[in-house]
Formats: C-alpha cells, structure tokens, sequence
C-alpha cells in the first residue's frame, strides 16, 4: 500500500483499521497468552479459551491502535512506520481514537462477561499500561522507555493462565518475567540497526542518548536474568525435562549471540548483521520456549 | 502490493470510491456482527452447560 491512497474526505478502508491493531506484534501477544492458558493446570472450554484469546488479541490490538492514534507524529518522521494510516494521511486521527477505545472497552467487557474478573482486570492494567505509562509518559522522556513499557508486553501468559485457573500462581509470574526481561535486548538489537531512524524521530532510545557501546554492555547484562527467568521453572518443578532442555539449549544460543553483539564495534557502513540475527533469533526464542511449555504440559 | 482500494486517479469517481468503502466497510462489520451473535449463542450455551454441571 502507498500514500497514494492519502485523501482525508476518504473514509477510511477496513484493511487499515486492521492494520492500526499491528497484526505481526498481536501475533507474539496471542500465542504466549494461549501458552499461558494451555500451561495452566486447569482445562478451559474450548470456547471460553478461544474467547479468552480472543480478547487479549482485541486488548492487544486496541493498544495499538491508540499507541498509532499518539504517536502519529512521531511515525511520520520514521521510514519504518511512516506508511501506517493515520502518517500516510489514510485515516483521522478521531477514528483511530474512537476505534482503539472502542476496541478496548469491547474487549474488556467480553472478558468480564465470558471469563473472569482476574483476567479482565489483568488485560486492562496491560492496555493502560502500553498506552498512558509506555506510549504518552516514557517513549519520548527515557531511553529506560522498553525497560519499563515492556512489562505491557508481558501480561498475555498472565491473562491466558488467569482466564483458565481463575488466579496467578509462580509459573505465570516467571513468565512475565521472562518477556519483561526479554524485551530490552530484542529491542535493543532493533534499536542498533535502525538507530538513524530513532534519532531522526526524536526518540531516546538508548542507542541514541547513551550511545552504541553502553547498549552493547546493556543487551548482554540483561540476557543474564532473562535466561534465568527462562530457565527457573525446571529446577522449580514446575514444569518438565522438555521445557528445561529446550530452555537450556535455545537460552545458550541466545547468550553466544548477546555476547557477540555486546563486545563487538560497528564499522562505517557496517551490515550489522549480528544484531539483526539477534533480534531475529529472539523472536524465535519466545516461540520456541512457550511452545515448550505446552509440549511439556501434554506431556506430564 | 495488489490494492483494491482504489484511487480517484484509477478511473473511479470519489463518490464511487466513497460508496465502495463504505459497502466494503458494511460488508466487514456485518461479518463481525454475525461472528459476535454466533460467538454470545455458544458462550451462553457453554456456560448453561458449565452451571448444570456438563
């Protein structure tokens, strides 16, 4: 899609509402929330889980929508988010308000009435959590912004695990753990090879306020306790040799690859392919360690 | 990316881009609307069900 579209007496296609909800992050959002349901102890209906999901998918979706509908100024000055609809001028910032408010009252009152209070009560402190602490108040102000936002991120497994057993218990809270510590090194290593981007925008992220090298030390001192997160169930018992081992194995790459990137320097016109490979593999990371969980959980 | 959203520029009028997005956003929110009903009936069903112990 193109600016071409860009006509404000337009009505606003279908196709970019959808696309205010950012689908690829909802993706990650959906599958550790349903990670954290099937990993629960307790079995859902299959409807009620499904509505669960399809909550936090909603939930997710509406925080993105308002983080669009705020930062709208901000994704104009970046070539990475200026072809969104409310920068490429394909949409009002009013209907990206009304929808992503909408959308997240919808969401929480479905749960409510479907699920449980626990997890509507969860799912909201995430929205309001991604939009008022990590979009209005930290993105502009500290490059701490994805230390603290991240946690908004880290709520799904809480919410899924809530919405089956009715309560949180200590392997939904490592979890959350896992992604809040999770979150600095993946964003981190985005943040090396779109640093330009982020300066021009304005955004002090910490490349770009406390320089490369600080990041570097940075996304190697984090991996530390994430892999600790990761890695603390098996000997907890509460989960399995499965999960422990793929913990072991994907959480050692994971490190080998930090390392790389933390004692490395960037050459002029440098390809920065460790850090890409790094952000990639991170996402594979998550994936791989929440689809463990279940598999172990099947079976015990 | 194939876009069939369309442009006054692409022969199409802006009244009848208008009037396209409007039913291709009517046609959406009906979808939605039937998946919601189909989605309250099961939800109910399910939780009739969970009450009386099935």
């Amino acid at each position: 899609m193109s600016a071409a579209n860009a006509n404000p007496a337009l009505p606003a296609d279908w196709r970019d509402f959808l696309a205010l909800t950012k689908p690829r992050v909802m993706t990650l959002v959906v599958f550790t929330g349903l990670c954290g349901m099937l990993a629960a102890p307790v079995h859902i209906h299959p409807v009620l889980g499904f509505t669960a999901i399809l909550c936090i998918a909603l939930g997710a979706g509406a925080a993105g929508a308002l983080n669009q509908w705020y930062e709208a100024d901000l994704d104009a000055k970046m070539k990475r988010t200026q072809g969104r609809p409310l920068p490429a001028g394909r949409m009002d910032r009013q209907s990206a308000l009304h929808f992503g408010v909408g959308l997240a009252v919808f969401s929480l009152v479905l749960m409510y009435v479907a699920i449980n209070l626990i997890a509507t009560v969860i799912l909201a402190v995430s929205i309001l959590f991604y939009v008022f602490v990590y979009t209005i108040w930290l993105k502009r102000r500290t490059p701490q912004n994805i230390v603290i936002g991240g946690a908004a991120g880290a709520f799904p497994p809480l919410i899924g695990w809530a919405a089956a057993t009715g309560d949180v218990a200590t392997l939904p809270l490592l979890l959350f753990a896992l992604i809040f510590l999770w979150t600095p090194p993946h964003f981190w290593a985005l943040a090396l090879f779109v640093k330009t981007d982020y300066a021009n925008a304005g955004v002090p992220m910490l490349p770009v306020v406390s320089g490369e090298r600080t990041t570097r030390i940075q996304i190697g001192l984090y991996t530390l306790p994430m892999i600790a997160a990761a890695a603390a169930p098996w000997p907890l018992g509460l989960t399995g040799l499965a999960y422990g081992l793929t913990a072991a194995v994907m959480s050692g790459i994971f490190l080998a690859m930090a390392i790389q990137v933390a004692t490395r320097r960037s050459e002029p016109d440098d390809r920065m392919i460790p850090e890409k490979r790094l952000f990639k593999f991170s996402i594979l990371y998550l994936f791989v360690l929440f689809g463990a969980l279940v598999i172990d959980r099947w079976l015990e | 990316m194939n876009d069939s959203r369309g442009t006054p520029g692409q022969g199409l009028s802006e009244t009848e881009l208008v009037r396209s997005r409007q039913r291709a956003r009517a046609r959406v929110m009906a979808l939605l609307l039937g998946g919601f009903v189909v989605l309250v009936f099961a939800i109910s069903i399910v939780k009739m069900q969970l009450a009386h112990g099935g």
